[in-house]
């Protein structure tokens, strides 16, 4: 459905690669998960797979069209989901998103429908300026299903929501999923990208680490791990260690001779622990 | 069609509650009260001037008080003495002409007007050549090259077609690229670039709802003004075609820019061109011919002629001018919004 092959991209001539020559495909009704940390490039992406940004190498295919020959038909087949909230304030939620469908050219879903699967429906005579940062991101996330896509972008679609309304909007992408929409998410949360993605890029400074599907990357990088609680001089430390990792299995032996445990238990390692095992740093 | 109409709703919608429409509607009563209630009718240059006749011969203040004011450019009045002159030229801005034996004397008060001083002396001339008995027309014939230039519309209202190029055109300028930089603020644009929107329809759309108020501000100023004693039909076609001219305009140059301070550079550059042909206006004999290509040019003096009623052979090819010159920035504003506002971006 989506072939990338060789995408790079640079902010200027002096800066270095923000996205460093990657590749991947993406199958029609797969959830493709982005996961980096702030800052990767994962949202460079996303602008360039949905022409908001400049290609400026390698090769992006829809279905084999080059997304630089793609015309209106193309923006009729995708959604949008932006990190930051793009809604016109003076607007209700409902304007915005009736409004919004009379711009394609495709059947549209009924806003009020979007707005109660997202859990605004209350809201929706009210101006999106007064609703809060978590509403105006559900507003966005309803809109980009205005023209049912085939294609749906999502940026960050949970970020800064409370667990109740997080778990409604994945029910809502799984949803989607099951519909045949193919998902692009891009995420710095390791459970979203767990629970969701059929297949996840690891995303660290424009180059992709790895790609997989998560369960694979748990089997082939999170299973000897140990989780290990103890005291070193009175202070208490906690520690995760990966025992095919040399280092970490000295220093494990060196903890338990001479610290006093208080727990110690072997662990499935978190997709943020692989990340930290491949990248060295955080998803934060 | 579909796709521009819901366009148009959402920028009537954003002008509406973006108070657009309640800054207009103010604007209006405005310029009305202005107008109607603050201009004088009359621009008065009047002289008072005060007369002490101290010769020997003593019958020029007979002379004078016997021709009366009439026909006179200032005001005469005779005093009887140095002093009266003197307390009557403190409190008020006069001017004092004493007589003597082989003199006159002229008092001013120091910023009269150099055209009024030197019709007045004039006039003096004219007086003591004809107390002399050298020279006495029996009377003046004025004979005017252009009829309709004497048809003089009081001052208040000679300021309409100036204060609609200067205030209610710019209005619309100013509003679409509040527009347009509200659309920036909220991401907006973003949101339409994602979706298959047509970019003439987001551009006519906004100058259509935008030059709307500037027409609609235009017609309430004058039909509040002037009254119903002019062509209607002429008078909309100019304004209209003026609005919706200037609003492109207002299009063009606010693109390139994020917010009304940046703007405000390059919109303080355009006032200034579009106001210069006001001062041609006012003073008809300071006309470069380069004002002419000015748009608010011709549009001054061709409403300054549908308000005084005064029949114009211009106004339809001056309307087929403004029909171009709007085609023009229209195609220059698809291009531009097409690269600028819509096109993909090379950086973040």
């Amino acid at each position: 459905m989506i072939e990338v092959k060789d995408l790079y991209f640079k902010y200027s001539e002096k800066d270095a690669f923000c996205i460093d020559h990657i590749s991947f495909n993406i199958d029609k009704g797969e959830i493709f998960g982005f996961l980096g940390p702030n800052g990767a490039g994962k949202t460079t992406v996303q602008e360039i797979l949905t022409g908001l940004l400049k290609q400026q190498g390698g090769t992006v295919l829809y279905q084999g069209k080059s997304i630089e020959e793609q015309k209106e038909d193309f923006y009729n087949k995708i959604g949008v989901s932006f990190e930051f909230p793009n809604l016109y304030g003076k607007l209700t939620g409902y304007e915005n998103l009736k409004y919004f469908a009379g711009l394609f050219s495709v059947p549209t879903v009924d806003p009020n429908f979007l707005l109660d699967l997202v859990g605004i429906k209350d809201a929706a005579n009210k101006r999106t300026e007064q609703y809060s940062k978590g509403m105006k991101q559900r507003a966005v996330f309803a809109r980009s299903l205005i023209n049912n896509p085939e294609i749906l972008f999502l940026d960050e679609p949970v970020s800064g929501l409370d667990p109740t309304t997080a778990k409604s909007i994945k029910q809502v992408i799984r949803k989607e999923k099951e519909k045949g929409t193919t998902i692009f998410l891009t995420t710095h949360n390791m459970f979203v990208a767990e629970e969701l993605c059929d297949e996840v890029a690891f995303i660290d400074e424009g180059k992709i680490i790895t790609i997989d599907t998560p369960k694979n990357l748990k089997l082939q990088y999170g299973n000897k791990s140990v989780e290990v609680e103890y005291k070193m001089n009175e202070h208490l430390q906690k520690e995760m260690l990966f025992l095919e990792n040399k280092d970490d299995k000295s220093k494990l032996q060196n903890i338990i001779a001479k610290n006093q445990i208080i727990t110690m238990h072997t662990k499935e390692a978190t997709l943020e622990e692989i990340f930290i095992k491949l990248t060295g740093r955080g998803l934060v | 069609m579909k796709k521009l109409w819901t366009l148009l709703k959402i920028d009537y919608t954003m002008a509406l509650r973006g108070k657009f429409i309640l800054l207009t509607i103010i604007l209006a009563i405005l310029l009305t009260v202005i107008i109607n209630f603050v201009l004088p009718e009359k621009l008065t240059t009047e002289m008072s001037t005060y007369i002490l006749d101290k010769t020997r011969y003593g019958g020029i203040s007979a002379v004078l008080n016997a021709q009366g004011d009439e026909g006179n450019a200032f005001k005469i009045e005779v005093t009887k003495s140095e002093e009266e002159l003197t307390s009557k030229l403190t409190k008020s801005n006069g001017v004092g002409v004493i007589f003597e034996d082989d003199r006159v004397i002229i008092v001013k008060q120091g910023y009269e007007d150099e055209a009024a001083l030197n019709l007045m002396t004039a006039t003096l001339n004219l007086l003591t050549r004809k107390l002399a008995g050298v020279y006495s027309p029996a009377s003046f014939k004025y004979t005017v090259l252009e009829p309709q230039s004497t048809e003089k519309l009081p001052f208040n209202k000679s300021m309409i077609p100036a204060l609609i190029v200067l205030d209610v055109f710019l209005l619309g300028f100013y509003l679409i690229a509040a527009m347009i930089f509200q659309d920036k603020k909220e991401g907006i644009i973003n949101a339409y670039r994602i979706s298959p929107i047509n970019i003439f329809g987001y551009i006519v759309s906004k100058v259509v709802i935008n030059s709307s108020l500037s027409i609609a501000l235009a017609l309430i100023i004058i039909a509040t003004t002037v009254g119903f004693q002019m062509n209607y039909l002429h008078y909309f076609v100019i304004v209209t075609l003026s609005a919706l001219l200037f609003s492109s305009l207002g299009m063009l140059l606010s693109q390139f820019y994020s917010s009304l301070t940046e703007f405000m550079y390059i919109s303080v550059a355009f006032i200034l061109i579009i106001a210069i042909p006001v001062i041609s206006y006012f003073q008809p004999s300071f006309s470069v011919p380069f004002f002419r290509y000015i748009p608010s040019y011709p549009v001054m003096f061709e409403i300054k002629n549908i308000i005084s009623s005064v029949q114009s052979k211009e106004i339809w090819s001056l309307s087929l001018l403004l029909a171009a010159e709007l085609a023009g920035v229209l195609v220059l504003v698809y291009f531009t919004s097409k690269r600028v506002l819509f096109g993909r971006r090379h950086s973040s």
